[in-house]
């Protein structure tokens, strides 16, 4: 056998390392990596709706052998919701869940009408008028929700998934009037609704940051868009009703 | 003030509601019984009330499509006097209720001693309707319920009178109306109609019957009108012998899609007049009081009025307002139907008069004349009175129809859109901007004195219309070659107005043209500034046509 190297020095090589090992001063342990340890996790928000999803409906009639026209502008602005989500987590930082936001809110209704006369053609009179219906949505998201927890105390969560629309809808189907002779002029009385609820599938994306001051309670704030968009029948035929938007808000945060 | 109460009995399912009136606690009761529980409380009730006399039997009958059911009305009494609409309807099978029904007043608190007899009443009711209204139902002593929910004692009849029926009910001791509705079912309705200038109006009608009727229920006086259709002879009964008019008269179409060109533009134009007096004048119609506004149509079919002796030409040639004419001397206003087209009428086709609206315009306004100046018809009172009619004519044209040469369209021309001249001539009967083209004159110095035609009447007007055209649009009269410095056509309502105001309010029934010229002189200083454009120009228009 013809070592290159002989052997010798091999195994004093060897020892030299093995005793260097020993008298150099240790590595800091890497420090342990945040884990999301709690499996379940639920969230209560108050959130605030921004955005509008105004729209605007122009249908005609016949009155006195002639065509009239009915605008109606619904206002359906800006307005507190209410949203509650849950889910578990299924494989290191995925969790799947649901949630359900409610949103309801006044929808002030400008309904205005040309109403033709009753003795002349081409000379209708206008009458304007308000109505106040109301606008109540009820979102079912079913979320995908990657959870990245920064510290033991602080957790970042993103998530997105479809989200599922009811949306309920007073409609302003007709209105009455009070004429009087010459009719130059009519004065609208009371506009004629009727509530309409319609379903549609949208999608909804959102972010949280939560705070644990306890291991299991904490508070967070996120913010999600969820929207949809619905068929209503109104007045003038099959219409489309865009229905959620972006929503702020913040709230409890519980995990178990 | 009123309360409502709601009481449930027998098992929260027969609900009774009483609406009290706290001043007279007086109450309506309002139950209605379909089950068991609810028949044995309620026919236990009826009985107790029909033994003491409160409820009696008013009819019985039976329903044919469930022959072994009898259905009993009960009438309640108060005193021995029925209380009005307060009654039980009792569905009987063998003499077993299996429904009721009642709305009964509880406690009517009235003296049930009139202070009237019912002959008292009747005359009452007549007098204060129409002329020639009659009684179709006689007074019958009721208690009323009013919408207070006081109870009252009062008579009630059903009058008829100017083609409306009213069930009347008045206080039984002050004879005060209480309460009045229609007798006759019907239901206003708006229909559409081709005119004589093939343009389409909307014609203000009723439904009576399956049949829609020209009778405008939307304005406020009664605008009625009839179809002769054809029939001379009971056209002329009816307007100079005060023949009756009868609800069948009345023009009628089955779809309200009306072809009768007559029939549409005399119920349209007849309506645009009310609503012009009533706009641009705040009057209520003829008297101001919405006397009925009755017309005649069709009296004579264009094909046989060329068959007409001359004396009842006026019949298909003209157009006239009579104060004193129809049933009960209501007034009417007739108008002819023209001749074919074919034919001309000194060189000019006729058609139906009805088609100017500044004929009907002109009619309805002798109506009112009729009604206030009353302008004698002769002479220069006459000539005057017939320059009234033709100045609201056209103001009637102007306020409605956009201004222009053609058919349907306003101008100073009178009756242009029923006289028409074959081959592009003048169209009309007058001119009110040159009198003279149809021979009137344009100038008091050439004024017709003598007997034709009441003295003129028709071609003496065109002094005045002349004068009324030169106040508005300014220009030379072409006989005085006097200018007048007019108010201008954006400003017409304010001649409109001060020809109104005189003619209506101011001018004697024998006026002159001089007394016309003073009278629209000081309507217009009372209507506007004393020395402004408006007087200026009515005084120089009356002295441009030589009326000083």
């Amino acid at each position: 056998m013809k070592p290159f190297v002989p052997m010798a020095v091999v195994l004093t090589l060897a020892s030299s390392v093995a005793a260097d090992a020993q008298t150099r001063p240790a590595r800091p342990a890497p420090r342990p990596r945040p884990v999301v340890a709690e499996r379940v996790f639920l969230s209560v928000n108050g959130v605030f709706q921004a955005g509008s999803n105004d729209f605007r409906d122009t249908s005609t009639f016949r009155e006195n052998v002639e065509d009239g026209s009915l605008s109606t502008d619904y206002s359906v602005g800006p307005g507190p919701a209410f949203d509650v989500s849950g889910g578990v987590v299924v494989w290191q930082r995925l969790a799947v869940g649901a949630g359900i936001t409610r949103f309801s809110h006044s929808t002030p209704t400008a309904v205005s009408a040309a109403v033709p006369h009753p003795f002349f053609f081409n000379q209708p009179r206008t009458v304007t008028g308000e109505f106040s219906g109301s606008r109540t949505e009820l979102a079912v998201h079913l979320q995908v929700r990657g959870v990245f927890p920064l510290s033991n105390r602080i957790q970042v969560a993103v998530f997105g998934g479809p989200s599922f629309f009811r949306v309920e809808q007073a409609i302003v189907d007709d209105f009455d009037f009070t004429e009087a002779y010459p009719f130059d002029t009519a004065t609208f009385s009371r506009a004629m609704s009727r509530t309409q609820s319609e379903s549609a599938v949208g999608l909804h994306v959102g972010g949280d940051v939560a705070y644990f001051f306890r291991p299991e309670v904490g508070v967070g704030v996120g913010v999600q868009y969820s929207g949809a968009t619905v068929q209503m029948t109104l007045p003038s035929g099959s219409s489309d009703v865009k229905a959620g938007g972006a929503q702020v808000g913040g709230g409890l945060r519980l995990r178990f | 003030m009123k309360r409502a109460m709601a009481m449930a009995a027998t098992g929260g399912a027969l609900l009774v509601s009483l609406e009290v009136g706290s001043a007279q606690q007086a109450s309506t009761l309002r139950f209605s019984a379909t089950t068991a529980n609810e028949l044995r409380l309620w026919d236990g009730y009826v009985t107790s009330r029909a033994r003491a006399g409160d409820l009696r039997v008013r009819q019985v009958v039976r329903d044919p499509s469930l022959p072994s059911r009898t259905i009993e009305r009960l009438q309640q009494y108060s005193q021995g006097v029925p209380v009005w609409g307060a009654e039980v309807v009792r569905d009987l099978e063998r003499g077993v209720p299996l429904s009721m029904f009642g709305e009964l007043s509880a406690q009517p608190d009235v003296d049930p001693r009139p202070g009237l007899d019912a002959d008292a009443v009747e005359r009452l009711l007549l007098s204060r309707e129409a002329t020639g209204a009659v009684l179709l139902r006689l007074a019958e002593l009721v208690i009323l319920r009013l919408e207070t929910g006081q109870h009252r004692l009062a008579y009630t009849g059903v009058v008829s009178a100017a083609h409306r029926v009213f069930r009347v009910f008045v206080d039984a001791s002050s004879g005060a109306e209480l309460l009045r509705y229609s007798s006759i079912h019907t239901q206003a309705a708006i229909g559409t109609g081709r005119g004589t200038i093939g343009d389409t109006k909307k014609m203000a009608t009723v439904l009576q019957g399956g049949v829609y009727l020209a009778d405008d229920q939307l304005r406020p006086p009664v605008l009625t009108t009839f179809d002769m259709r054809g029939n001379l002879p009971r056209a002329v009964q009816i307007v100079e012998q005060g023949a009756p008019l009868f609800l069948s008269d009345i023009a009628a179409d089955t779809d309200n899609d009306w072809t009768d060109s007559a029939v549409v533009d005399a119920h349209a134009y007849i309506g645009w007049t009310y609503d012009y007096y009533f706009k641009r004048h705040g009057r209520r119609g003829l008297d101001n009081l919405d006397r009925p506004l009755v017309a005649l149509v069709n009296g004579v079919t264009q094909q046989a009025a060329v068959t007409l002796p001359p004396e009842l030409l006026d019949w298909a040639l003209n157009a006239f307002w009579c104060d004193d004419c129809g049933p009960g001397g209501l007034g009417l206003m007739y108008f002819g139907s023209g001749i074919p087209s074919n034919y001309t009428f000194f060189g000019q086709n006729v058609n139906y008069l009805a088609g100017s609206l500044d004929i009907v315009a002109h009619e309805l306004t002798h109506g009112v004349t009729s009604s206030s100046s009353n302008l004698i018809y002769m002479n220069e009172s006459g000539a005057l009175n017939e320059a009234f009619s033709d100045i609201m004519g056209t103001g009637a044209e102007y306020f409605f129809q956009p201004v222009g040469t053609g058919l349907g369209q306003a101008d100073y021309l009178l009756g242009e859109d029923s006289f028409r001249t074959p081959g592009g001539g003048l169209n009309g009967i007058r001119s009110m901007v040159d009198p003279g083209a149809f021979g009137d004159p344009d100038h008091y110095s050439k004024r017709f004195i003598g007997t034709f035609d009441n003295g003129f009447v028709h071609s003496n007007s065109g002094i005045v219309n002349h004068a009324y055209y030169l106040a508005i649009e300014g220009g030379t009269n072409r006989t005085s070659g006097l200018a007048v410095q007019g108010v201008g056509s954006a400003n017409r309502e304010q001649i409109e107005k001060v020809f109104y105001r005189a003619f209506v309010f101011m001018l004697p029934a024998s006026a002159t043209f001089a007394t016309a010229r003073a009278a629209t002189i000081q309507a217009a200083r009372d209507l506007y500034p004393a020395n402004g454009a408006v007087a200026t120009a009515i005084t120089q228009a009356w002295t441009a046509v030589g009326v000083n």
